[in-house]
């Protein structure tokens, strides 16, 4: 308990933030024209649509014209691996063969497509590990899938910030200007980039985040705009210490992060379990009620300050909850939760 | 016989009429108005009599197409103590511009017309300028009555290294001002601010043609505006300069909540000419100066080597995320809820406080 949970917490986010920055890019690469220094609006994307059999939900799905497609699975970590008995990686492969068949879901007439090819991305501190493990049990992803490649991903620091994407193994085919060799080489996508593509609206994938994190989003993005006009000017007439009791359900979050925050061709969007456990968690350190009145109601304590130092408010909500001096409470179920991804 | 002000405002059609009845009346050398400009996307009229704020009571004393007549109160505390003025408010020219005209008291503009305006109408916002802009509305001047700008006072502002400060008693100043009395070129006014790596905060001046002096005027970065002598010629060429900055101005901060584009993002930028964030510091730096953004509430989600930060502004629950990816911009993304005032202030909070550049369309 304490400091070591907190950081891991602000770990969890960070691998989470560094994953969307990546599935962004990738898509970003493969929608922005470079000749035409535009989108190109017949490249399709979809982050966690649901595709058949097996109600199969990539994390991306990128339609490039209407016979070829890519289907990305993402991993932004794996546990450590042991032997056979104790293999841990086993489901995560099992689960990626699973998208080497002739999926139904496309954006086509038979909703099925010509070729397919098949994506692993991952951390690049795990690539090389991935590639191994493919390697030394014969794996193969190419049962339907024309190709099967591993990309990597990785911060990139520079005069212009962004994510470092590059072919670690496998193959997949040129498109426009993203050739093989580029991808092998490397691409490097500007996170600013993504403002242009309007890719930089999204802040979820179709796997929850750490529960502070979405904790956040409320706090800074949402509660914020569920206040009338004139309780904003009463609040402020009688001082920023006010506290605005905000009514809310479970839904009508789900709703607004989902309509603003998530892929609009999710197939859900952001899940009504992961808003529900962020609430809960307000009510755990006391910034919110439930209500007795409606089912999944809850009251939020609005305020302005949730902390003694909340210049980072995942850290204060982390050290709320998690801290020596917060609740103390496990973090084993979000653990659970964030390992099968 | 002293004359009852009011005459200013009965039975005008427009401020222009105003200034001709100004004009054409024996007032004191000394005699001076106030200029208050303001941006709107709404209609500021509508707003001001749907909703005034709790200290303040107010009486329309005329209404025309395009203006009131307003006497207003402020309460100032519970033994009954007011601030009380008239002032006049105009559209101009069916623009976005509105433009508040009084003869009242410094104290009464600044105590009640400015706290008024400043954030307690959603859909509008002071006409805030730049010390180009304001370079550029003196030069202006100069071009079309072909006269001579002399600046008689300037003031500017320094931000403050708080690493370079010794005295403890001096720790909480966070901006040093230069106030200068010059019988100077407006342009060695500007140039020397530059150098300086300051902002002109308010500049006085007067326009002389050949021995006579046309008017004085001052202005200032906040839209407020005054001018003694002359001030229907005055008005003249800064409000049809000022239409030309409210309207980009209100095309930049307007309809840019993700609320008012189905969940979608649309970001600005504030562009610099330099690569200003080439040093790390200026990462902190720019989290000082938005940590000072008046009843906010800020998180640094990352600080380095890129920036990103969340804001929310307490005033009307506006809130944004603010990026920092290259070395020559900032990034402003409205989120579900950001108002044309909010926005507005923002920009000017970051301009003033950290550095001035140009609010822009983002482009990459």
């Amino acid at each position: 308990m304490g400091e070591r949970e907190v950081s891991k917490v602000l770990e969890k986010i960070d691998d989470y933030e560094q994953s969307i920055h990546a599935c962004l890019s990738l898509i970003h690469i493969y929608k922005w024209d470079d000749e035409l220094k535009k989108v190109d609006p017949n490249v399709l994307h979809w982050i966690g649509k649901e595709f058949n059999p097996g109600e199969l939900t990539p994390d991306v799905g990128l339609q490039l014209t209407d016979k070829r497609g890519i289907v990305v699975e993402l991993k932004e970590s794996l546990p450590q691996n042991g032997d056979n008995e104790n293999d841990y990686w086993r489901d995560s492969f099992d689960q990626l063969k699973k998208y080497d068949s002739e999926l139904d879901g496309w954006d086509t007439p038979s909703k099925k497509i010509e070729n397919q090819e098949l994506v692993f991305l991952t951390a690049q501190k795990f690539s090389r590990k991935v590639i191994d493990y493919i390697n030394n049990n014969n794996l193969s992803f190419n049962d339907f899938s024309k190709n099967f490649a591993i990309l990597e991903y990785n911060p990139a620091n520079g005069l212009k910030e962004g994510v470092f994407i590059r072919l670690e193994n496998g193959d997949i085919d040129d498109f426009k200007t993203i050739t093989k060799q580029r991808l092998r080489d490397g691409i490097t996508v500007s996170l600013s980039f993504l403002f242009n593509s309007g890719l930089s609206s999204i802040k979820f994938l179709d796997y929850p985040p750490s529960p502070v994190y979405i904790m956040a989003i409320l706090w800074d993005h949402v509660f914020n705009s569920m206040i009338g006009e004139d309780d904003w000017r009463n609040a402020k007439t009688e001082g920023t210490r006010k506290m605005i009791e905000i009514e809310v359900t479970v839904d009508q979050l789900r709703e607004k992060l989902s309509n603003n925050f998530a892929d609009c061709n999710a197939k859900q969007g952001i899940k009504e379990k992961w808003v529900e456990e962020a609430l809960d968690n307000f009510v755990k350190i006391k910034f919110a009620k439930k209500r007795k009145d409606i089912a999944k109601g809850y009251t939020i304590k609005y305020r302005k300050k949730i902390s003694a130092d909340d210049s980072n408010k995942h850290r204060a909500f982390a050290e709320l909850l998690y801290g020596s001096a917060g609740l103390q409470s496990t973090l084993e179920g979000f653990e659970d939760s964030a390992n099968k991804k | 016989m002293k004359k009852d002000p009011y005459f200013l405002y009965r039975h005008h059609n427009d401020i222009n009429s105003i200034l001709g009845a100004v004009k054409s009346s024996e007032l004191p050398e000394d005699f001076q108005l106030k200029f208050l400009f303001l941006m709107s996307k709404g209609d500021v009229f509508e707003a001001i009599k749907e909703w005034m704020p709790s200290k303040y009571t107010y009486e329309i004393l005329e209404e025309g197409k395009n203006k009131l007549t307003i006497r207003i109160e402020k309460h100032l505390n519970k033994e009954g103590d007011v601030l009380k003025g008239v002032f006049n408010i105009e559209r101009y020219e069916n623009s976005p511009i509105y433009v508040v005209v009084t003869h009242e008291s410094q104290k009464f503009v600044k105590g009640v017309i400015l706290e008024f305006f400043n954030s307690n109408y959603s859909n509008a916002s002071r006409l805030y300028l730049t010390s180009n802009q304001l370079q550029l509305l003196l030069e202006t001047i100069k071009n079309k009555l072909d006269c001579d700008i002399i600046t008689e006072r300037v003031i500017s502002y320094s931000r403050i290294d708080q690493s370079k400060i010794i005295s403890p008693g001096l720790k909480n100043r966070k901006k040093e001002s230069d106030l200068r009395w010059t019988e100077e070129s407006y342009k060695s006014s500007f140039q020397r601010a530059a150098e300086n790596d300051q902002w002109v905060d308010k500049i006085s001046f007067y326009a002389q043609k050949e021995d006579q002096i046309l008017f004085s005027a001052s202005l200032s970065r906040e839209g407020l505006f005054k001018c003694s002598k002359n001030a229907k010629d005055f008005y003249k060429i800064v409000g049809e300069e000022l239409v030309k900055i409210g309207n980009k101005n209100v095309s930049l901060f307007s309809n840019r909540s993700r609320s008012e584009n189905k969940g979608k993002i649309k970001p600005i930028s504030i562009q610099y000419s330099s690569n200003v964030f080439e040093d790390v510091k200026q990462n902190r730096r720019l989290i000082s100066a938005l940590s000072e953004f008046p009843k906010s509430s800020y998180s640094v989600y990352h600080g380095n080597p890129y920036l990103h930060l969340s804001m929310v502004d307490y005033i009307d629950g506006s809130s944004y995320d603010i990026w920092v990816l290259s070395s020559d911009k900032i990034v402003i993304v409205p989120q579900i809820r950001s108002t044309f005032n909010s926005l507005s202030r923002l920009c000017e909070h970051i301009l003033k406080k950290f550095q001035e550049g140009n609010i822009m369309e983002l482009t990459v």
